[in-house]
């Protein structure tokens, strides 16, 4: 037995064994007010050159990823709705490797009827942006194996999929349309050492670590649903600020990262083809505090936008392509000002921006299995996770291919 | 003259055939289910699971037939004006993000009648119900 499928057995059986007895007991609950919902799912992955994509991916096929997760939703009453799913990722250096709390909230629904509905949750929640943040997390629900990386970029993921907070939806129904309003008050999570090399970019100069306070993040969604979502328009905005508490002998005394994200999204669904498209603009604004050296005063605004078509040619069967651009300053979309800039000596155009294309491919064999195989080819590295591409546990950009692909089989077992 | 007595025949022929593609399946609810009939908005929502109770606040129980079945993709399209993907996308986001509950999947017809039949706020659809039937039509409106 090789030591991927050594850990991967007792991954599985960990999380396994904890899921299952209730799970067992409610499977044939089924038009009880209880339900549980799990998936299991396998990836293999490879890549080309020097990038890593969650796992030791290289030039060779890997096993590194599994997903897990395990849930329950109760409706003890016809107004609330508690919730819940654990979730287990594995994935290189990216993933933590640990079972956690993926949402777990109260929902009390006070009015619903034809004419609309009011929702109000308290707990851990899928924050929803854009078409997909809030489904990115279960094989099922994504477009692809990957969501689009150019906007939900799975190396940013512990920031942006779920945190804790409040949450409202009012939906008002207009004949076969529905116009959704959606606003949260978050705590979104900046521990992941993901989010920190993404953020800041040098464990060498920034010896610290992020934290978040209450109170400083807020997301909202309007979304316009035409004909019961044949054509789909939403506007999504998420703001929030993390926080720089310093390490021994660190040069800064303090700092904050504020962050603005918006998005504009568009999807048409006809019978056999559906065809979605999302822009966006986040921009950072970092201020670090220093005796030492000068005090850090930064401001950065970049752009991302895909275009996707997804095409149900036969029964159970969906292909997909998809272009994406990703970039990391809307002024300098090729990352050439940034390289020339002395202060970036050694890092590359190319770390700043990522375009590629996606071929995939889909069969959902029943309503348990589905199977998916997907293409990628990329020029740029925005998107690479840097925890598993770092050098001598350096992230250094320049120590990565500009021109790459990437190949994902994925078998999904849901019930 | 033959030309002639055809024409009505195949033109009455065509329509019953595409009536019968159209209006091929009932709605069908628990005998206890106090509504007498629902707009086409309505189904659309309690089918997509976002409207869970009835006017009296009781909970809807949705029952439904797999995906591939002749008489599901009748009642999404035929019923509701949806395609049956939109339905398991929005079943999938429901139950993967917490925010609902996914109707229950009945292997065929004759389970349906008796499920709905027995589960009190209960919702399905069959290909026609008859007179000794325990079940009660929902007409669309």
């Amino acid at each position: 037995m090789t030591k991927y499928a050594r850990y991967l057995c007792a991954d599985l059986a960990a999380v396994l064994a904890l899921a299952m007895p209730p799970l067992v007991t409610l499977a044939h609950a089924d038009e009880a007010d209880l339900r549980a919902q799990g998936f299991v799912s396998q990836r293999l992955t490879t890549s080309s050159g020097k990038n890593n994509f969650f796992g030791d991916t290289r030039g060779k096929l890997s096993a590194d990823y599994t997903e897990v997760g395990a849930g329950v939703s109760w409706r003890p009453h016809s107004q609330w709705l508690l919730s819940g799913q654990a979730i287990y990722r594995r994935g290189g250096e990216s993933e933590e490797n640990r079972v956690e709390t993926d949402y777990l909230y109260a929902a009390y629904t006070p009015l619903e009827s034809e004419a609309g509905h009011l929702t109000l949750m308290l707990g851990k929640i899928k924050v929803p942006y854009g078409l997909y943040n809030d489904m990115r997390d279960t094989p099922m629900t994504r477009p692809g194996i990957l969501a689009p990386q150019s906007i939900y970029p799975d190396s940013l993921r512990q920031l942006t999929q779920s945190a804790t907070g409040i949450h409202m939806e009012a939906e008002r129904a207009l004949g076969g349309d529905s116009v959704t309003l959606r606003l949260s008050q978050i705590k979104p999570n900046v521990r992941g050492d993901n989010t920190f090399w993404t953020l800041l970019g040098d464990r060498s100069l920034f010896a610290g670590t992020l934290y978040t306070r209450e109170n400083e993040a807020f997301s909202g969604q309007l979304a316009y649903d035409h004909d019961g979502g044949r054509l789909r328009a939403l506007i999504s905005h998420a703001q929030g600020t993390a926080r720089y508490r310093p390490g021994s002998a660190d040069v800064w005394n303090g700092g904050r990262l504020d962050f603005r994200f918006s998005a504009l999204s568009m999807q048409w669904n006809g019978e056999r083809v559906s065809l979605s498209g999302e822009w966006t603009r986040n921009s950072f604004h970092n201020r670090f505090d220093s005796t030492s050296i000068p005090n850090l005063d930064a401001q950065n605004t970049g752009n991302a936008w895909y275009l996707q078509a997804q095409w149900r040619f036969a029964p159970r069967w969906e292909a997909l392509l998809r272009h994406d651009v990703f970039l990391s300053d809307k002024n300098d979309p090729d990352g050439i000002a940034y390289a020339a800039d002395p202060v970036n000596a050694g890092k590359p155009a190319w770390s700043r921006f990522a375009r590629g294309w996606t071929l995939g491919l889909r069969y959902r064999m029943d309503k348990h299995w589905l199977l998916a195989g997907e293409a990628h080819r990329a020029h740029g590295t925005l998107w690479l996770p840097p925890a598993d591409n770092l050098s001598n546990g350096q992230w250094v950009p320049g120590n990565t291919s500009p021109d790459w692909n990437l190949f994902l089989l994925q078998t999904t077992y849901q019930f | 003259m033959i030309h002639r007595a055809l024409f009505p025949a195949v033109l009455a022929a065509l329509t019953l055939f595409t009536a019968r593609l159209a209006w091929g399946v009932d709605l069908i609810v628990h005998p206890g289910v106090a509504e007498t009939e629902i707009s086409r908005p309505l189904a659309r929502l309690i089918f997509g699971a976002r409207v869970t109770r009835w006017e009296d606040g009781s909970a809807i129980r949705i029952f439904v037939l797999p995906d591939e079945s002749p008489l599901h993709q009748e009642m999404t399209k035929g019923i509701l004006d949806l395609y049956p993907y939109q339905l398991r996308n929005a079943w999938d986001r429901a139950i993967y993000t917490g925010i609902g509950q996914a109707p229950v999947q009945v292997a065929n017809e004759a389970e349906m009648r008796k499920r709905v039949a027995s589960v009190p706020g209960a919702i399905g659809y069959i290909g026609r119900v008859l007179n000794n039937d325990k079940v009660r039509a929902l007409p669309v409106r």
